[in-house]
């Protein structure tokens, strides 16, 4: 039933051997097949925000990525952003201030708020919602997602 | 109560948070299971339809499909909150298009999706009514003929399509209108909205070889959650476990939804089967708010004073009665709102209609009145030429007074709430500010009380033979940030560090009891468990080191840092862990501690209030909030944007107040998201709108960039540490304040929801003509 | 379902000609949504994001040519799409969301030709031609002419998107866009998009087009004709926006309804042409 196409992908900077159908999306194959269960499935339509992983440093939806036509990106998913059992900054920073309630929406949120620092480390309070504005949360209001951005950009010199 | 303060009040990190943040929390979709199946359902076609017949032939022969079931294939129960009214997959007919009438479990989803395309249902179509009042009217085609046949706790009349008429009546409003200065009278219109949790419903069912179902949920009510799949699965409750993982928001709409499905397709397959709802069905066939239409009159003197309320609800409870009756009741309760009013009527009905089933949702059957009853507050204010704030403050009840039915508040700062919000200094700013023609810019702001606390609650609490704790209630933290502010509970209680706290996982099989979580119980019911829990705790351990002290229980004191000694000799110490392994090897026992209690509601007092059919009580206690919003509407467009808001909680006392602020700051979003953008739309009782392209949510870029919270405290002496849950009033009254501050910069009064650009634009310009 | 990466050009024409049931993938912002909706199930996939032709932005005398593979923040973010080609730049950046203009693109965009969209109504205003191409060869469209009806281009089997043509013309130096929705990130319930030229307040040339009120984007040659000549705030400005409003045959539907869409045609035409107005001063 389901005919495997053998491809690459780079994801946390691992190359990984994998067969899937040809219309499976990087997040079927990240959930599915390689239990990176961090990237969420919302909607899938690419409206959430759930599913969100970097794409060369960028913010994409993998729900709307073909597994198989990601090959030539070098993908960060959530499980990527630090070693395990450690935190990457911008997650101390959603810590501390108690950022997360149902937690869903954070992964992706997580990404988001690096990709945004890694670009424009002292982000305004406009422009950190314009770079949250696809990803929703129905919990916080954002205000706390705003907050640990914030404090996140503080600690960067 | 030092040590208690080190730790209530504190906004310590979630505990959970690393998890969340890191992509390591498991929620439901997130469980592999070896030799997992993986399920879909058929929706019904058909808004109202006999079934004829079924043939899942071409289904079951699909290589990789291993079972088909239909009704024909699980035991004939009904199951329901107040009313058990509704099979598992559709019996007999069908009610609302898109309800579960069969389910298949395949090796793939892929698999699974298509065989539910092979699966030929004959359907005889049945007349249908959408409308509530149309429902309730005399010839409207039937939902439930077997209604008098259903067992059920309402107490209300049900009859036809009417799931229940509740009335209330306090004083008599017919004599008093006469006497009113000044009556404000309209027709308010909401719409059915859904929840729209980031996490879709989802289940992933397994049997062990005994026999007994172990379901992994996406749920707010594991206990109910058990029963409703026993009773359904005619099954004893101790073949059924069930365990929520993470949970991805509920707003009250995960009270049973697929557990007794996938479990029917566990036992019938023998094997693990995950189903998980995509967002599209999970919109069309889970649950939604209450529509309702209100008519309300409201009177007063011309110095303001409030004299009559009468209010008419008609909630649309759509094809199963689910929670309706409770929240009718709700609506009953607190439709004159948090207001000294004499002379109050409410009568309200709900209605069977051919739509997704009505549930719980934020606000819950407060929301509805409330919308109507702030705004005519203001309307009586615009007339009468007071300030909207100074008539609800004149009018606000008081801590000592009594709501309806003479239900006591002890603690009631809603005049205060209003006040701290008036002083604001943003608002105060914003005050002056009328925006420029074409965006203009105004306040509005609402006062809100609503019930919470419901039914019974409970709490284990161990000690390890290491001096940690684990604390098992049973109640899931959806997002509320209940399981840290229940560990700071059991932590200040025994004056330990919070790190020595193991909150358990929900689960069944492990929990004593808790109803679910609903009803801003954590705060209250289930920390008041926790806290008696980890007191009787307490006192084995200073039992036990009387013991090994060789002195009086009297004189042994516990020290902050899970150390016990001896009063006076601080030299004279033990740890908690040597006081366990005293109890398990020496002689004592294990040292475990647990409360189980009923959240008692409280009666209708017959001498004050005249009751139909009212029967659930919730009213175990009360909370206050007021709630401002400052926008600017686009007189071109008719949009309204929300520049700021305010919120300010009579939440009694805080247990962590980050966790209390975002609650807030989460509420009062999602009540401009439904206040400006949702609505369920169907046509011909079909959805529309199911998918987050077309029922749109608020953004980053939507919700106000700064939210105002105000925590006001004043220990309750009704609840435990005095704190009251707080995270339904700041949705109720956002509507209401929208709708004011529209008013207030426009001239133009809407009562219908949601305030969107196209209903403000054809207000203006006939306001604009008049 | 098939899966195939073409190099270049030829090697897709070539793919798409062998299954007629093939479709392309581009950005995938679109197309995946709706395989992941079940309402498309593609036999074979054609991935044209290896195919230089594709890509980039060339300026050149004559104007622009945009790579149908150019994502919509690539146009969001060039700079030198201004004067009268910053409608094209002004709407990239509308459509949808940060995450769907990383990947989406001007060619997946067009070719899906949702009247909601962004892109048509500003490509039209600016008069951009569509440069289709098969085995056989190139040719040019017409913006106006490309969009059909609802979800329907020009494009014959076997054809793809390969470019979009900006055109330098004198007469067309300021321009503006406007997009009305329910909320950020969403589709328009309706757009404007305006390219011309002014003498002082005086509107000496234009072209307006209007999206999400028809099945295509409406341009109406006899309003352009009225507003030349017209002083911004003159009652001949509204009678065009009346004008325009008339000629829209918007439909019902969840963002809003048909009068909905005609009361905002004709309310925004009047800003949205102060605005382009004013953008060459700046």
């Amino acid at each position: 039933m389901t005919t495997g196409h053998l491809f690459t992908l780079n994801i946390n900077g691992e190359t990984v051997e994998l067969s899937a159908p040809a219309g499976h999306t990087l997040l079927d194959v990240l959930r599915d097949q390689l239990f990176l269960t961090g990237s969420k499935r919302g909607c899938n339509q690419g409206v959430c925000g759930a599913c969100t992983v970097l794409r060369d440093g960028v913010p994409t939806r993998a729900c709307l990525s073909l597994a198989i036509d990601c090959s030539d990106f070098a993908i960060t998913t959530i499980e990527g952003l630090a070693e395990p059992g450690e935190t990457h900054p911008v997650q101390e920073a959603f810590a501390e201030v108690s950022a997360p309630q149902c937690g869903f929406c954070m992964s992706g949120m997580v990404l988001v708020a690096k990709a945004l620092l890694d670009t424009n480390p002292h982000p305004s309070r406009d422009e950190i919602r314009e770079a949250l504005s696809g990803n929703l949360c129905r919990c916080t209001g954002y205000i706390k997602i705003i907050e640990a951005i914030e404090l996140a950009s503080e600690g960067i010199a | 109560m030092s040590d208690l303060d080190d730790l209530i009040g504190q906004s310590v990190p979630k505990i959970e948070a690393r998890a969340k943040l890191t992509g390591t929390a498991v929620y439901t979709e997130d469980i592999y299971r070896p030799r997992m199946l993986h399920a879909a359902l058929l929706g019904s076609p058909f808004a109202h339809a006999r079934i004829v017949s079924y043939d899942a032939t071409a289904a079951l022969a699909l290589p990789g499909v291993k079972a088909v079931l239909t009704a024909a294939d699980v035991p004939a129960k009904l199951i329901g909150h107040t009313i058990r009214d509704e099979p598992i997959l559709a019996r007999d007919k069908v009610r609302y298009i898109g309800e579960p009438v069969a389910a298949v479990a395949a090796e793939s989803l892929e698999i699974a999706r298509q065989a539910i395309r092979l699966i030929d249902i004959e359907f005889e179509e049945l007349p249908t009514v959408f409308d509530a009042e149309e429902a309730l009217a005399d010839g409207a085609p039937i939902l439930h003929e077997d209604l008098e046949k259903y067992a059920s706790v309402v107490e209300s009349p049900c009859a036809g399509n009417m799931v229940a008429h509740i009335e209330l009546e306090t004083g008599n409003v017919d004599e008093v209108w006469n006497d009113c200065d000044v009556i404000v009278e309209g027709s308010f219109d909401i719409p059915a909205i859904q929840h729209v949790y980031m996490e879709t419903c989802g289940a992933l069912a397994e049997v062990d070889g005994t026999g007994k179902i172990t379901i992994w949920s996406s749920t707010q009510q594991i206990f109910g959650t058990q029963m409703a799949v026993a009773l359904a699965l005619d099954l004893p409750m101790s073949k059924v476990r069930c365990i929520a993982p993470a949970v991805g928001g509920g707003f009250g709409a995960k009270f049973i939804t697929i557990e007794p499905i996938t479990a029917a397709l566990a036992l019938k397959t023998r094997r693990p089967v995950k189903l998980i709802l995509p967002r599209d069905e999970d919109m069309i066939s889970m649950r939604s708010r209450h529509a309702a239409k209100i008519r309300m009159k409201t009177g007063a003197m011309a110095d303001g004073t409030l004299v009559a309320r009468s209010t008419e609800v008609v909630l649309n409870g759509g094809a199963y009665s689910d929670f309706s009756p409770v929240v009718l009741e709700a609506s009953m309760l607190l439709a004159a709102g948090p207001y000294r009013i004499p002379h109050v009527r409410n009568v309200g009905r709900a209605a069977y209609t051919n739509r997704l089933r009505a549930g719980a949702m934020r606000g819950f059957g407060v929301m509805q009145p409330t919308f109507a009853g702030e705004s005519q507050i203001d309307e009586i204010a615009a007339q009468l030429g007071l300030d909207a704030i100074e008539l609800r403050i004149k009018n606000a009840k008081q801590s000592g007074d009594m709501n309806m039915g003479s239900h006591h508040l002890p603690v009631c700062r809603i005049a205060d709430c209003l006040k701290e919000i008036r002083a604001h200094p943003a608002f105060v700013e914003a005050e002056g500010d009328a925006g420029i023609p074409g965006k203009r810019r105004a306040i509005g702001i609402s006062s809100i009380v609503q019930q919470s606390g419901l039914f019974s609650s409970s709490a284990n609490v161990r000690l390890a033979e290491d001096g940690t704790l684990t604390v098992c209630t049973g109640y899931v933290d959806i997002g509320t940030g209940s399981d840290t502010a229940l560990a700071q509970v059991a932590a200040a209680t025994l004056g330990v560090e919070l790190e020595s706290i193991n909150i358990v996982a929900p689960d069944t099989d492990g929990a004593a009891y808790d109803y679910g979580t609903s009803a801003d119980r954590g705060a209250h019911g289930v920390s008041e468990s926790v806290h008696r829990a980890a007191l009787v705790v307490k006192e084995k351990i200073t039992g036990l080191t009387a013991e090994i002290l060789e002195c009086s229980p009297l004189d042994v004191e516990v020290r902050p840092g899970g150390k016990v000694g001896l009063r006076g000799v601080p030299d004279v110490e033990l740890s908690f862990a040597d006081v366990a392994q005293r109890g398990l090897y020496v002689g004592g026992g294990p040292i475990i501690g647990q409360h189980a209690w009923y959240m008692q509601e409280q009666t209708i007092d017959p001498a004050a209030t005249r009751a139909l059919g009212f029967r659930m009580g919730g009213g175990v206690f009360y909370g206050f909030a007021a709630t401002a919003v400052q926008i600017e509407v686009d007189e071109l467009t008719g949009q309204i944007e929300v520049l700021q808001a305010w919120h300010a909680a009579d939440v009694g006392r805080v247990l962590n107040p980050n966790g209390a602020l975002g609650q807030i700051y989460g509420g009062v979003v999602q009540g401009i998201s439904g206040a400006l953008l949702e609505e369920l739309v169907w046509d011909d009782g079909q959805v529309v709108n199911p998918t987050l392209m077309d029922y749109k949510i608020s953004g980053s870029l939507d919700a106000p960039p700064n939210i105002h919270g105000i925590l006001l405290e004043n220990a309750d002496p009704d609840s435990p540490w005095g704190a009251r849950g707080m995270a339904e009033p700041c949705i109720i009254g956002v509507a209401p304040a929208v709708a004011n501050a529209l008013a207030s910069a426009t001239g133009v009064r809407i009562r219908s929801l949601p305030l969107s650009p196209e209903q403000v634009l054809t207000a203006l310009i006939a306001h604009e003509t008049e | 379902m098939d899966y195939f990466c073409p190099q270049t050009l030829e090697e897709a024409f070539s793919l798409l000609a062998n299954d007629p049931d093939a479709r392309c993938l581009a950005g995938g912002a679109t197309l995946m949504a709706m395989m992941n909706a079940e309402l498309l199930s593609p036999t074979t996939l054609v991935s044209l994001r290896s195919i230089d032709a594709l890509k980039g932005i060339v300026a050149s005398s004559e104007g622009f040519r945009i790579g149908a593979m150019t994502r919509h923040h690539e146009v969001a973010n060039y700079a030198a799409l201004d004067g009268g080609f910053e409608v094209v730049r002004l709407a990239a950046g509308e459509i949808g969301h940060p995450a769907i203009r990383a990947v989406g693109t001007i060619g997946g965009s067009i070719a899906h030709a949702d009247p909601a969209a962004d892109y048509p109504t500003a490509l039209v205003a600016a008069d951009a031609e569509i440069e289709l191409s098969n085995s056989a060869g190139q040719r040019r469209i017409a913006a106006s002419d490309f969009f059909e009806d609802f979800f329907t281009t020009a494009l014959q089997a076997g054809e793809i998107v390969t470019a979009v043509h900006l055109k330098s013309q004198p007469l067309m130096n300021v321009s503006a866009y406007t997009k009305i929705a329910r909320c950020d990130g969403d589709f328009a319930t309706a757009s404007l998009a305006f390219c011309g030229s002014f003498d002082n307040r005086t509107c000496a040339s234009a072209r307006v087009a209007v999206g999400g009120c028809a099945a295509t984007p409406i341009h109406v040659p006899a309003v352009d004709a009225m507003l030349v000549g017209s002083e911004l705030g003159s009652e001949t400005i509204n009678d065009a926006a009346a004008a325009l409003a008339d000629a829209c045959d918007p439909i019902d539907d969840v963002r809003g309804t048909a009068d909905y869409r005609r009361l905002l045609v004709k309310r925004l035409l009047p800003p949205l042409l102060e605005r382009a107005c004013a953008s060459r001063a700046g």
